[in-house]
C-alpha cells in the first residue's frame, strides 16, 4: 500500500480526524499528508515544529525516569480547538505521524492505527529500497 | 486541457469574498475607498473584527487610525493583506517587536491597551503608507485570530494546576518567567519534572525566536511515563504546569481541559 493511501485510510477510519501527516524529524518536512481542506506549508512547518518538540519531551521524560525511548513511542497534544496526536517510528526515531482531530477524539485506537500505518510505511520504503 | 465551454466565467460567484474585495478595491479610487462609511464600535470585540476585515481585504500600501472621541489612539499599517505595523501616538518604541513574542501577540497587545479607555471607537482610512518596508515582521489574519484566541485562554494551566494538585502523584508549578517554581507530591519525579520544565522553557524559546508562530497557545501535552503512568506538561505565556498522573487521572484532565 502507497503512504498516500496508508494515511486516507487512517484519516477515513478515524471520523473526527480532518488531517494526517507524515514526517519526517530529521529534516522537519512533512513528506505527505490526507487532509479534508488544502492546507498551507506554514501550517505543515508548524506540525513538524510541534512534533519535534513533543518528542524531545518524551525523550526527556524517558532518560530522566530510566525507561527506553523506543518505548516512548506517542504523545498527545491537546488545544483548545485540537486534540493532535503524535506517534513516531520506534526504529529510527525520524519518521513520524500526526493526527489532528476534533476536542475530546480519544486517543488509544488512533495511537495504534497511527502505529500500524508507520510499520506499514517503513516496510513499503524498505521494498523500495 | 479543460474545453472552453466548461470553464468558469469571470462573472461566476466567487468564493472568497475577502479576496474578491481586496481586488476590487485594487480597482477603486482613492477617493472612493477613504469614502466608504465608518461604523462606531463599542467594544475591542468589534474593533478586531473590523481590523481583521481590513487586513483581509487590503493589498496595496495603507494607513488606519484607530480613534476614539479624543482622536487617534492608533496607528495601523496593512499591506498585501497583512498587518505590517502598530503605533501607539506618544509611544515611539511601541513600533519595534520585543524578539520574545510574535508579531500578532504584540500587536494585539497593543490595541487592547489603545482600546482600554473604553469606545466607542472608530477605524480610519487615512491613505497610502509609503514608509511600509519589505523587511520587518507582519501577520495574518489567521495570525490575528490565533494570538486573540491565545489571550482568551489564558490562566488554563493555573485552572488546571487548581484540579489536579489535590491528587497528583508529583506536580511542578511555574509562574512567571523568574519565578521560583512551586512542587508537591512524592519527590521521586522532582529531578525529571525541573529537567523536563528546562526542556520545555528551552524549546519555547527557541520556537519564538526562529518560527515565530508556536509562541505560547495554551496547549496540555500528555507523555507517557512507562505503561501506567503519564506526565502532562500544560502551558501559556504565563504559566507552565508539570505533573506525573495515572493513566485513569489523564482521562479526566482531558475532560477537565476542554471545558476551562
Amino acid at each position: 500500500m502507497s503512504i498516500a493511501a496508508s494515511l486516507d485510510d487512517l484519516r477515513r477510519d478515524n471520523p473526527g480526524c480532518s488531517l494526517v501527516a507524515f514526517g519526517d524529524l530529521g529534516t522537519r518536512l512533512v513528506l505527505r499528508a490526507s487532509s479534508d481542506a488544502p492546507c498551507a506549508q506554514e501550517h505543515y512547518d508548524r506540525i513538524c515544529a510541534q512534533a519535534a518538540q513533543v518528542f524531545s519531551s518524551c525523550d526527556v521524560v524517558a532518560e530522566a525516569s530510566g525507561h527506553s525511548c523506543k518505548d516512548a513511542t506517542a504523545a498527545t497534544m491537546l488545544t483548545q480547538t485540537e486534540t493532535r496526536i503524535f506517534v513516531r517510528s520506534p526504529a529510527d526515531k525520524v519518521d513520524f505521524i500526526c493526527c489532528v482531530c476534533e476536542p475530546g477524539h480519544s486517543s488509544d485506537a488512533i495511537t495504534s492505527m497511527a502505529a500500524t500505518a508507520l510499520r506499514e510505511i517503513s516496510q513499503e520504503q524498505k521494498c523500495n529500497l | 486541457m479543460q474545453p472552453l465551454k466548461h470553464r468558469p466565467t469571470y462573472d461566476a460567484p466567487c468564493v472568497n469574498d475577502p479576496l474578491r474585495r481586496a481586488v476590487e478595491r485594487l480597482n477603486a479610487d482613492l477617493v472612493t475607498y477613504l469614502g466608504e462609511g465608518q461604523t462606531l464600535m463599542g467594544d475591542m470585540a468589534q474593533v478586531m473584527q473590523a481590523i481583521l476585515r481590513e487586513i483581509d481585504e487590503t493589498i496595496l500600501p495603507r494607513r488606519f487610525d484607530l480613534a476614539d472621541d479624543s482622536g487617534p489612539i492608533a496607528h495601523l499599517s496593512i499591506a498585501s493583506r497583512r498587518l505590517v505595523r502598530v503605533g501607539l501616538p506618544g509611544d515611539d518604541n511601541s513600533c519595534e517587536i520585543p524578539e520574545t513574542t510574535t508579531a500578532a501577540a504584540y500587536f494585539t497587545i497593543l490595541l487592547e491597551r489603545a482600546c482600554k479607555a473604553g469606545g466607542p471607537f472608530r477605524l480610519e482610512r487615512i491613505g497610502r503608507d509609503d514608509t511600509i518596508s519589505d523587511s520587518g515582521q507582519s501577520c495574518s489574519v489567521q495570525d490575528m485570530r490565533d494570538a486573540l484566541a491565545t489571550m482568551s485562554m489564558a490562566g488554563k494551566p493555573h485552572a488546571l494546576f487548581k484540579q489536579i494538585e489535590p491528587t497528583a502523584i508529583s506536580w511542578v508549578f511555574i509562574e512567571g518567567n523568574d519565578a521560583e517554581p512551586r512542587q508537591g507530591g512524592t519527590a521521586d519525579h522532582f529531578d525529571m519534572l525541573a529537567n523536563l520544565a528546562s526542556n520545555e522553557r528551552r524549546q519555547a524559546g527557541v520556537h519564538t525566536r526562529l518560527a515565530g508562530k508556536l509562541a505560547a497557545k495554551p496547549t496540555c501535552t500528555i507523555l507517557p511515563l512507562g505503561d501506567a503512568l503519564r506526565v502532562i506538561v500544560a502551558s501559556d505565556q504565563e504559566a507552565l504546569l508539570l505533573a506525573v498522573l495515572t493513566v485513569e487521572q489523564v482521562a479526566q484532565v482531558v475532560e477537565t481541559w476542554s471545558t476551562l
